[in-house]
């Protein structure tokens, strides 16, 4: 099956997709204040003419083309494009600092390569498995695991555990709008047929994460790179040996904890770095401009990203705001990720997951030369980058269904995520139930059916107690636990 | 007092004034959150509660408004508190670290400019408002000419051709190569000229 997908995945199409896609999500993810997850929404759009298969190798290879870009910048610029390339910047930039960027550079992309490719392995190996397991998970159970990676979601990334929930609220509430999913029954839809069909993710996503982020950072100076001098790209024979036991440590810690519904690749690298601090043989030298602070780091965000496709197409759930978007991109193009996929769809699914490979080995060959272009697109003056990628959110969001009213909504949460970026409310909560919301409570309510309407149904079915006592666990330990938190130096919003 | 002293108090006051603006932003957020729950709880009355298989269309809608009635008022409770027991900038200049987790720490909000931020919004919506009137080549043409010549004080050349670029030159590649339909204008005039 996966050797058709890679049959798929190498016809000329589908690599052009693959190529287009990394190098419009470097160029994205190099942009200030921009990240992956905004990336991926500002160029749904793009995707939407194309078929299901290009559109989602596309918007894969944007989502980890994003968060190279992200490297890029903390690397040579000490600015991290986004939350999972926070902590590379410690080292990262020390090394360009000592004239040893080209060598951060290539052991970040050789890192992200390895730590990619394992991952995407295993998701390989458990995907029949796992959907498996995933098709006996009924009604109560979803609700009750969804309920898990909301409560990690609000509990772990957010500054306060009240305004995770508000976000939280307000995304399933904004997925309330249109048909019922039970019933069929039109609801909030001010009388606009316009509205029945829900209000549509892209705009809504393209407007909080895109135009948002370009209103929130509008009186910053755009940091003006100076060319590092790129003299060495190839690390030397004890870079490589420094660096292989820290992108081992790194794969692992990824991919462990990519699993988790929830939780963002910034604890990953978070993580993959604190270990680094513990263990590492030349751990004193970290901070320094120390390749372990690099290698480690990358390669456990890009393991976590390929990780978090697991739980994605086996059990339905996204784990972090960017396979969120991801997922609202499947759904826009008709398809529901999910145990099904295997068996409705095997096709597509070994192709998305054939190219996955080919998307992380194309990163590695692309990017790691094109160090120098890259740098020269941060000279272009950023408001003539902002103008073009405002008339292109313009067409995207009109492009989804011709209609202006559109373009308002974008307009409408670009304005909402400007103000949750200024009051501190999390994005990444209101992501994840603006698109499961149909899922969740279809699934709550096709529950209460099952049961003719008694709640205990969610904890006489042992699996979905365990669920919901996790949960519970997890809540009750975040909301104690704010001020240990706050010591031990964790982010206070999700990667966006 | 020197220079530098001048710009450290400057910042200092441009500081305040950003927190206060924060702190008002966070008040009147957490009442529009409240009054969204309220109007769900009575927009989703009319929508049944209870069917006889189940819970019906308006039981979700009502336990969410709900919770962001509560919600909202506890953040309420919070930040008002929160604006009462921040301590004032101390003589010496040090300032007391702020217990309350609710308001965002100055350093780690982005900086934004109002101006630009208005300007921008009203730009999109006057863009949304006549793109299907003048069509989406002219609307889109003065949009971007807007940015990058008032906005961004670009060249005038420059500006012309990026804004030929974005207007006509992606009119041509969407409607004949992506075959994505973008506006035309709905003035017979524009329209015969090929707008």
């Amino acid at each position: 099956m996966l050797l058709d997908g890679f049959g798929a995945a190498l016809s000329p199409q589908n690599l052009a997709f693959a190529l287009i896609g990394c190098l419009l999500g470097t160029i994205l993810g190099l942009l200030p204040g921009i990240g992956s997850t905004a990336g991926m929404a500002i160029l749904i759009p793009l995707t939407l003419a194309l078929d299901p298969a290009g559109a989602i190798i596309m918007l894969a290879a944007i989502f980890y083309g994003g968060a190279y870009g992200g490297t890029i910048t903390s690397v040579l610029l000490n600015i991290p494009g986004e939350g999972e390339s926070a902590i590379t910047c410690i080292d990262g930039y020390q090394m360009t600092l000592k004239g040893r960027a080209g060598v951060a550079l290539t052991t970040a992309g050789i890192g992200s390569f390895i730590g990619g490719t394992v991952a995407t392995l295993a998701l390989v190996i458990a995907a029949e498995p796992l959907s498996r397991l995933g098709l006996k998970i009924g009604p109560p159970e979803f609700f009750s695991l969804v309920l898990i990676g909301l409560a990690l979601l609000v509990g772990l990334v957010g500054r306060s555990v009240l305004l995770g929930i508000i976000s939280a609220t307000l995304g399933l509430l904004i997925a309330m709008v249109g048909i019922d999913p039970v019933m069929g029954m039109p609801r909030f839809t001010f009388g606009d047929p316009h509205f029945f069909d829900g209000i549509s993710y892209v705009p809504v996503l393209v407007g909080l994460f895109g135009l948002g982020e370009l209103l929130a950072t509008s009186g910053q100076a755009a940091p003006r790179p100076t060319a590092p001098t790129l003299r060495e790209l190839i690390p030397s024979r004890m870079d490589a040996r420094r660096s292989a036991p820290s992108i081992a440590r790194g794969t692992v810690i990824g991919g462990l904890v990519g699993l988790i519904p929830g939780v963002s690749s910034a604890i990953s690298s978070l993580l993959a770095y604190s270990t680094e601090k513990k263990v590492a043989r030349h751990r004193d030298e970290l901070g320094t401009g120390a390749i372990e602070g690099v290698a480690a780091p990358e390669t456990a965000n890009n393991s976590h990203s390929n990780a978090a496709f697991i739980p994605l197409f086996t059990l339905g759930i996204p784990a972090s705001p960017a396979i969120a978007v991801l997922m609202g991109a499947f759904l826009q193009n008709g398809i529901t990720p999910g145990p099904t996929l295997f068996t409705e769809e095997p096709e597509l699914i070994w192709t998305v997951i054939a190219s996955l490979f080919v998307g992380n080995l194309l990163l590695l060959l692309l990017n790691v030369p094109l160090v120098s272009l890259w740098t020269r697109i941060l000279a272009i003056p950023y408001s003539v980058l902002r103008a073009v990628i405002f008339a292109f959110i313009v067409i995207g969001s009109y492009a989804v269904s011709n209609s202006v009213i559109d373009i308002y909504i974008m307009v409408a949460f670009g304005v909402i995520g400007f103000v949750f970026r200024q009051v501190g409310l999390p994005l990444a909560p209101l992501v994840l139930t603006l698109i499961l919301g149909p899922f969740l409570e279809s699934a709550l309510r096709q529950s209460l059916q099952l049961s003719r309407g008694s709640f205990s149904i969610f904890v006489d079915r042992p699996l979905s107690l365990a669920f919901l006592v996790v949960a519970a666990v997890i809540l009750l330990a975040s909301v104690f636990s704010a001020s240990l938190k706050r010591r031990a130096g964790l982010p206070t919003d999700a990667e966006v | 007092m020197n220079a530098e002293a001048d710009t450290l108090v400057g910042d200092s006051q441009a500081a305040v004034e950003r927190e206060r603006r924060r702190r008002w932003l966070s008040i009147a957020s957490a009442v529009v959150v409240t009054l969204v729950g309220a109007a769900a709880v009575i927009g989703s009355r009319t929508y049944p509660y209870w069917t006889p298989l189940g819970p019906g269309p308006g039981f979700f809608p009502r336990w969410l408004g709900g919770i962001l009635v509560v919600c909202g008022l506890l953040w309420l409770v919070q930040v008002l508190r929160a604006t009462r027991t921040t301590p004032a900038r101390h003589a010496d200049g040090t300032q007391e670290a702020v217990a309350q987790a609710i308001l965002v720490p100055e350093d780690e909000a982005p900086e934004y400019s109002l101006p630009t931020v208005l300007a921008i919004v009203v730009s999109l919506c006057v863009l949304a408002a006549t793109l299907e009137v003048l069509g989406y080549q002219i609307a889109m043409f003065l949009f971007v000419l807007f940015h990058l010549l008032v906005l961004g004080r670009r060249r005038l050349l420059l500006s012309l051709v990026l804004a030929l670029v974005c207007s006509v030159g992606v009119f041509v590649v969407f409607t004949r190569f992506l075959t994505v339909p973008l506006p035309a204008s709905s003035i017979p005039f524009l329209r015969d000229m090929g707008f």
